[in-house]
């Protein structure tokens, strides 16, 4: 993929540029509003990374001036302001998702992918996801693993079916909190390990194997054999 | 009284009003005295000339009968003179001893006719009503004067309070509270004043305490981290060992509970800013509880304690759905950080009100005060587990949500109750 990444902090944005190079995408990275603005005009990008707060001309107003430039790019805006009024304004300004900072970088990686997908995502019509030797029925709600029935709760059926869709992405956390409980903040206790220990235990355990594999201070991967 | 005194007091602003008061008021009675005079001299002169007139024409038809001047009745004169004045009336005041006199000249067949009246006792009485007059206005403004400086000088000096007290509250003493006696508007100002620099004083302490809890929750992972970057690097550097990723991980978990530790804050003062109120939603409190109950039994279990559900005639609320989820969500924690092993965490709903009870040791009755307090008014210097930043989300989401927060005993007589009045919609 072809990205674009406006970021002016001089040790983030290298970050950035090194790390989504290294997850194999071609990437531009600008310091300056401006800059980035004409960039997209002349060039399609895939994905736009736009810090809010850039010399030049900010991350909000970059973005402002693309749509009405009719470039339809998914854009995702990286923030130090962390509240909700603030969200609303990048939202409302055409961005597609909002990453506060500090944030880990399997997220950001995470949430560019599922924005490249958004586009043709009228997430699969199917009643059936498969996935390796799993088998999740949408309709009937159950679920099979080698032809035999794993009993999930509503919850853990709801997270392997996000687990499913995103086969060996990293979901961080949040991400998860977001999908599965539709929370935008961190509960402090412990919801998502428990129910990823559950649905190990459900999945996993009976059949001597792992797939769920957790990426300390990131997230979870799942990875069918 | 020196000028300096004089001019201090004359800047005060109820005596400019009292003196101002003072000017209008002698202005109208001097306008009314005067008018009263003018009125009366106009009234006696027209009552003196009426009576002359009617004098002269008696006197004429007399005279044209034959007949001579009339001989005049006491206080009066008639005589026939020869004079090179006007016809017409006058008065005469020649001698001031003497008895004032009005007369009436008039030009007949028969010579010229002087009548004349004695009117000293109609002047007498106008003075004497005159000089009542006076010594009456001399009098209220010497009463008035005085009244209103009393006044002036109560009310100075009962805004005076007012005015030191704040200049205390200014000074940073926010503990001062103004006592004004009685029940005029300027106690109601007092009261007013008391009750914003009370609020402002309980802001301030919470501002403090919080402060000092988001201290105690910052240092305990950064001492953590450092801990674990510390060793990994004397590792690296005196044993020549790689560091492995377990203890990269450790670090960048410690930074992610310092991150949580600022997103909470952040949302603490957005929430306590009264923000999120325009988005209130209708939330019915069965749904809620159900859905908290779904998403958290599973964390509980893995305590090895229970959660149990209640529901009972459950109302819909206004609110923040993700608010009062974050709010039950914390109260579960708190629960299950003081609570008794294998103890069952209940959530009960019951009309507008939700309950969240543990079978822990409780809070002793004399200490829940203090322990609300802590909440609200930020009193405790104590640095208790667990009234750091979670139970300050909680305090901050009920005011928010206008919900009253009480402590009482568990279902049982044992443990910590939690109680949560949500106004019902018809009261807001």
């Amino acid at each position: 993929m072809r990205l674009l990444v406006l970021e002016d902090d001089a040790a983030l944005g290298p970050w950035i540029d090194e790390g989504l190079r290294d997850a194999g995408h071609v990437v531009d990275l600008f310091t300056d509003g401006r800059d980035a603005v004409i960039a997209a005009m002349g060039q399609s990008y895939d994905v736009l990374v736009l810090d809010r707060m850039v010399p030049g001309l900010d991350g909000l107003s970059v973005l402002k001036s693309l749509r009405q430039a009719k470039v339809t790019a998914p854009a995702i805006f990286l923030t130090a302001l962390g509240e909700v009024d603030d969200r609303v304004e990048g939202l409302r300004a055409g961005g597609d998702d909002y990453l506060v900072k500090p944030f880990a970088f399997s997220e950001l990686l995470a949430r560019i992918e599922v924005l490249v997908r958004r586009p043709g995502a009228t997430e699969e019509q199917t009643s059936q996801l498969s996935a390796g030797d799993i088998i999740l029925d949408l309709h009937k709600r159950t679920c099979h693993r080698q032809d035999r029935p794993v009993d999930l709760n509503p919850k853990e059926f709801l997270l392997l079916e996000v687990f499913m869709r995103s086969e060996g992405r990293v979901q961080t956390r949040a991400m998860l909190l977001e999908r599965v409980w539709s929370m935008n903040f961190d509960p402090t206790t412990s919801v998502v390990e428990t129910h990823i220990s559950r649905l190990r235990g459900k999945i996993e355990k009976p059949f001597g194997d792992v797939l769920i594999r957790t990426i300390r201070g990131s997230g979870y991967v799942f990875e069918p054999t | 009284m020196s000028s300096n005194r004089l001019s201090a007091l004359l800047r005060l602003s109820a005596v400019r009003q009292a003196f101002w008061l003072l000017a209008l008021f002698s202005t109208i009675t001097l306008i009314a005295w005067g008018g009263t005079y003018w009125f009366m001299q106009r009234e006696i002169l027209r009552a003196v000339d009426a009576r002359l007139a009617a004098r002269m024409e008696a006197a004429i038809l007399m005279m044209d009968a034959g007949d001579t001047l009339p001989r005049p009745g006491d206080d009066q004169t008639a005589a026939i003179v020869t004079s090179a004045e006007l016809d017409g009336f006058r008065s005469l005041d020649t001698d001031p001893s003497g008895p004032d006199m009005r007369y009436l000249l008039r030009t007949t067949e028969h010579g010229r006719v002087l009548l004349g009246e004695n009117i000293e006792r109609q002047e007498e009485l106008r003075d004497i009503l005159s000089v009542g007059m006076q010594l009456s206005l001399l009098a209220t403004l010497l009463a008035t004067a005085i009244a209103a400086l009393w006044l002036a000088r109560r009310g100075q000096a009962r805004l005076n309070v007012v005015s030191a007290g704040l200049a205390q509250v200014a000074e940073g003493r926010l503990d001062t509270r103004i006592t004004l006696e009685g029940q005029d508007d300027l106690s109601l100002l007092a009261k007013r004043i008391n009750a914003t620099t009370e609020r402002l004083d309980n802001a301030m302490a919470q501002m403090r305490v919080q402060s000092s809890n988001i201290a105690h929750d910052l240092r305990t992972p950064l001492a953590r981290l450092r801990a674990e970057i510390e060793t990994s690097l004397i590792k690296a550097t005196e044993q020549g060992r790689a560091v492995s990723p377990e203890e990269l991980g450790a670090a960048l978990e410690q930074i992610d509970r310092i991150t949580g530790t600022f997103d909470a804050l952040l949302r603490l003062a957005r929430i306590e800013s009264g923000a999120g109120r325009e988005a209130f939603a209708s939330v019915d409190l069965k749904d809620l509880v159900e859905s908290v109950a779904e998403t958290f039994s599973a964390v509980v279990e893995d305590r090895g304690q229970s959660l149990s559900v209640e529901i009972e005639d459950a109302r819909e609320i206004r609110g923040d759905r993700d608010m009062l989820i974050q709010l039950l969500a914390n109260l579960i924690q708190n629960a299950l950080r003081h609570g008794a092993e294998e103890q069952t965490i209940t959530l009960r709903v019951h009309g507008p009100q939700l309950w969240v009870s543990d079978q822990g040791p409780g809070i002793p009755l004399d200490e829940r005060k203090s322990v609300l307090r802590t909440l609200y008014r930020g009193e405790a210097s104590r640095q208790g587990e667990g009234f750091g930043l979670g139970l300050s989300l909680v305090r901050a989401i009920a005011e928010l949500h206008g919900a009253e927060l009480t402590l009482s005993d568990g279902p049982e007589g044992q443990g910590l109750s939690v109680r949560l009045r949500f106004p019902s919609l018809t009261e807001l």
